[in-house]
């Protein structure tokens, strides 16, 4: 059993969101909270493998409470969901450290499958994302430390995901397996991750 | 790039502001095309709607005689101030195979550099270095330095110009630009008139572009003195799988210039809605320092009570069709309140940044919840044996995803935290992507991931976006499976959007009468774009084509 906790504000997509976890085989839902202020001594005491969460929560925002996550807890991987795709939030929650995204209409299709891929270690990318991760890293020039920026292969890895390649036709097209994109693409998000100060994210934003 | 200005000199500009009144006057208000004044009130009252603002500006120089730089900000309308007048600048240009522009970006020069002397022999150089992003397709590197618009004159030196790949390991120390110390010339003996190898001299006036000899041997320069001409010099080199597309190019040069702006300018605003603004401009020395000569005008646009036409009703259809009759009254009670307080509020876009919220936060909780629920129901349906209610909770959570959709739309729409070309280039590729997920069409973009710093209103941004939907849509409907491509790219004054597909394309007579190329036309008519449908064996392509106003060309902010 793989053990999951939900932070969401509104009551009722709360529990919409518990019975839907609670009725899936596998899973074992840990607690629910509904603000990352409540939420964040309880997941650093007993840390879940993944908890799902909002990106709107009321006081701390759910960007802010992945990044204070992932530094006591870096283990822990992070789902966000979001009601509407907006791009800023969701980069900005993606260099906080979180794994991945889904949108909140996706749920009831996609939530198990994103969760068992995102525990099998997969590193999902979409072509929009990655054109935020190119013009980011763009933006923040060369890191102190040369292992922080982004390889040729990693970037040739960007420049395919943002012309909406798909992950296999990146692989057959650098001769390489799929598992490797992913290994890249975790990579890349590791960089994005090291590079993220959350006030160059921000600054980044705003300067669009 | 900042640089130290010299004290001395911010002195003397100082004094002679105080001593002579330079001063900077509104000329002329244009609104709409039409000429206005303000009213006895000093301010200028609009109708509802949104309107084009231009302002023709002049400079008083006073006797000092003494050339100023002009930025301007219309508040509440904008938060930034933007140099109007004009530039000189170095701008790099890559091309693909074809000599197509891929991308690129301009490096402009305002003002002087420190110790500008008469002539340049002693004029000491500054160096600048700036990084290079290389777009998909990339085969060649074009460097063109410019005086600019004809109106700008003064003087522009380039040196020392070299092109290296820091990110290129191996290669970090070669220079990828050939003769880039200007040392190679065929006809030196020619002076000043000479060209240096592998460059070439452009613009109204070619014979402004000149060499010049200084302390650090021959360089390249511009010395517009006619405010009715301009001079370029020009250099295009290949790449020659030196790069690769994605790379991050370092460009630095040694340069020296004085920028003098010109005394009349015109400041363009459009799409100006309802609001309170105020206009302000002001004149600054060419160092950067303050003059005291600026002058303001307040602006109102009086606001209709519906403030965006297709706003409510869209929302309002949307919500009928899932919530039907009582829901609609319910929300149009509390449509009403929402617009009583925003009839109360000033700035336009304070009200969008909030509508988008709301949007976000109740309507968009209270529909995914329906959604869950439908398809908990669902769930316990299927354990069940009850086909006909497992269909309509099916068709329930179809209409559910398709409403927040639609939502998702309007909230990027108004929300003027978008209102930028990046903006709608991200926008673009992720809708798309999430449009022709699981359909039998497979869409790549050819979308620079660094776009010019264009702002693009919310009406243009949203008609430019829903012809690229209804194009898409019409691959989804007529093209059966195939590859589709998005491009966009922005370049010489106009934004290309091209929507391709390599399908089975459909009649051009039956499809130029469809009402989704009808609306396509009609929507980049609105914002004064063109549509262009061309459909063969092979395909079908949509080119949009946007003309994009002088006034929106990106200001970056000057070096000194």
């Amino acid at each position: 059993m793989h053990t999951i906790t939900i932070v969401e504000d509104d009551a009722g997509l709360r529990d919409s969101l518990a019975l839907l976890i609670q009725g899936a085989r596998g899973w074992k839902l840990t607690g629910t909270h509904a603000s990352a202020e409540a939420a964040l001594p309880a997941l650093t005491r007993h840390p879940p493998e993944v908890v799902l969460m909002d990106i709107n929560l009321p006081g701390m925002s759910g960007i802010e409470c992945v990044h204070r996550l992932k530094e006591s807890v870096p283990q822990v991987l992070v789902l966000m969901v979001t009601v509407y795709d907006n791009s800023d939030q969701v980069f900005a929650a993606l260099a906080a450290g979180a794994s991945g995204y889904l949108l909140k209409r996706d749920v009831p299709s996609r939530l198990l499958d994103f969760l068992q891929d995102i525990l099998n270690g997969g590193a999902p990318m979409s072509s929009h994302i990655a054109r935020q991760v190119v013009r980011f890293f763009h933006n923040q020039g060369r890191a102190k430390k040369e292992t922080d920026d982004l390889t040729a292969r990693e970037r040739q890895i960007l420049e395919g995901l943002a012309q909406g390649s798909l992950y296999k036709e990146i692989a057959s097209e650098l001769n390489i397996g799929v598992e490797t994109v992913n290994t890249h693409v975790r990579n890349i998000y590791a960089k994005l991750h090291v590079r993220n100060r959350t006030e160059a994210v921000l600054k980044f934003l705003q300067s669009r | 790039m900042s640089l130290p200005f010299t004290l001395p000199l911010l002195f003397i500009f100082a004094g002679a502001a105080f001593a002579t009144g330079p001063a900077v006057v509104i000329e002329k208000i244009t609104v709409d095309g039409a000429e206005q004044r303000p009213g006895d009130d000093g301010i200028l009252h609009l109708p509802p709607g949104t309107h084009r603002l231009d302002f023709a500006i002049r400079v008083v120089e006073g006797e000092s005689a003494v050339p100023m730089r002009v930025r301007a900000t219309l508040a509440g309308f904008e938060t930034d101030w933007k140099e109007v007048s004009g530039q000189m600048a170095l701008e790099a240009q890559f091309l693909d195979a074809a000599g197509v522009v891929t991308g690129g970006q301009r490096f402009p020069c305002s003002g002087m550099t420190p110790g500008m002397l008469a002539t340049w022999p002693r004029t000491p150089l500054i160096r600048r270095r700036e990084p290079l992003l290389v777009p998909a397709g990339s085969m060649a590197l074009r460097l063109i330095l410019t005086s600019g618009a004809p109106q700008t004159t003064g003087r522009l030196l380039l040196d020392e110009l070299t092109v290296n790949s820091p990110g290129g390991g191996l290669r970090a120390d070669q220079d990828l630009w050939r003769n880039s110390g200007f040392s190679s010339f065929p006809d030196k003996d020619q002076g000043p008139e000479a060209t240096p190898d592998r460059w070439q001299r452009g613009g109204s006036r070619p014979e402004m572009a000149r060499v010049a000899s200084g302390n650090v041997g021959t360089a390249i320069a511009i010395e517009d003195d006619d405010p009715a001409g301009a001079a370029q010099w020009i250099s295009e080199q290949p790449l020659e799988g030196n790069v690769t597309p994605g790379e991050t190019l370092s460009l630095s040069w040694q340069t020296a210039w004085q920028v003098n702006p010109g005394t009349r300018h015109l400041v363009t605003y459009h799409d100006v809605g309802a609001g309170d603004f105020e206009f302000r401009v002001a004149a600054i020395a060419l160092t950067g320092g303050w003059t005291g000569a600026s002058t303001g005008l307040r602006v109102q646009v009086a606001r209709h009570l519906w403030e965006r036409p297709w706003f409510w009703p869209l929302v309002a259809g949307s919500v009928t069709a899932l919530l039907g009759g009582a829901g609609l009254l319910l929300w149009h009670q509390r449509m009403q309140r929402r617009l009583e307080r925003l009839a109360a509020q000033h700035a336009l876009e304070r009200d969008r940044a909030r509508i988008a919220r709301d949007m976000h936060d109740d309507l968009g909780a209270r529909l995914m919840r329906i959604s869950l629920l439908t398809a908990l129901t669902e769930r316990e349906l299927s354990a069940g044996d009850n086909p006909a209610a497992l269909v309509h909770t099916e068709q329930l959570s179809g209409l559910a995803r398709d409403v927040v959709a639609a939502i998702d739309e309007i909230v990027w729409a108004v929300d003027p935290g978008n209102d930028t070309l990046d903006h709608l280039g991200t926008y673009l590729c992720r809708f798309a992507d999430e449009f022709l997920a699981g359909s039998h069409v497979r869409c790549r973009f050819g979308i620079p991931p660094i776009l010019p710093a264009l702002p693009l209103g919310a009406e243009v941004r949203h008609n430019l976006f829903l012809a690229v939907k209804e194009a898409l849509n019409n691959i989804l409907k007529h093209a059966g499976p195939c590859e589709a491509r998005l491009e966009l790219h922005a370049t010489t004054g106009v934004l290309y959007i091209d929507i391709t597909d390599h399908g089975t394309g459909f009649p051009a007579a039956a499809g130029l009468s469809g009402n989704g190329l009808r609306n396509m036309e009609r929507r980049l008519k609105d914002i004064g774009g063109e549509c262009a449908v061309t459909s063969g064996a092979d395909g079908t392509k949509v080119s949009l084509r946007w003309p994009i106003p002088s006034s929106s060309l990106p200001c970056t902010p000057s070096p000194l």
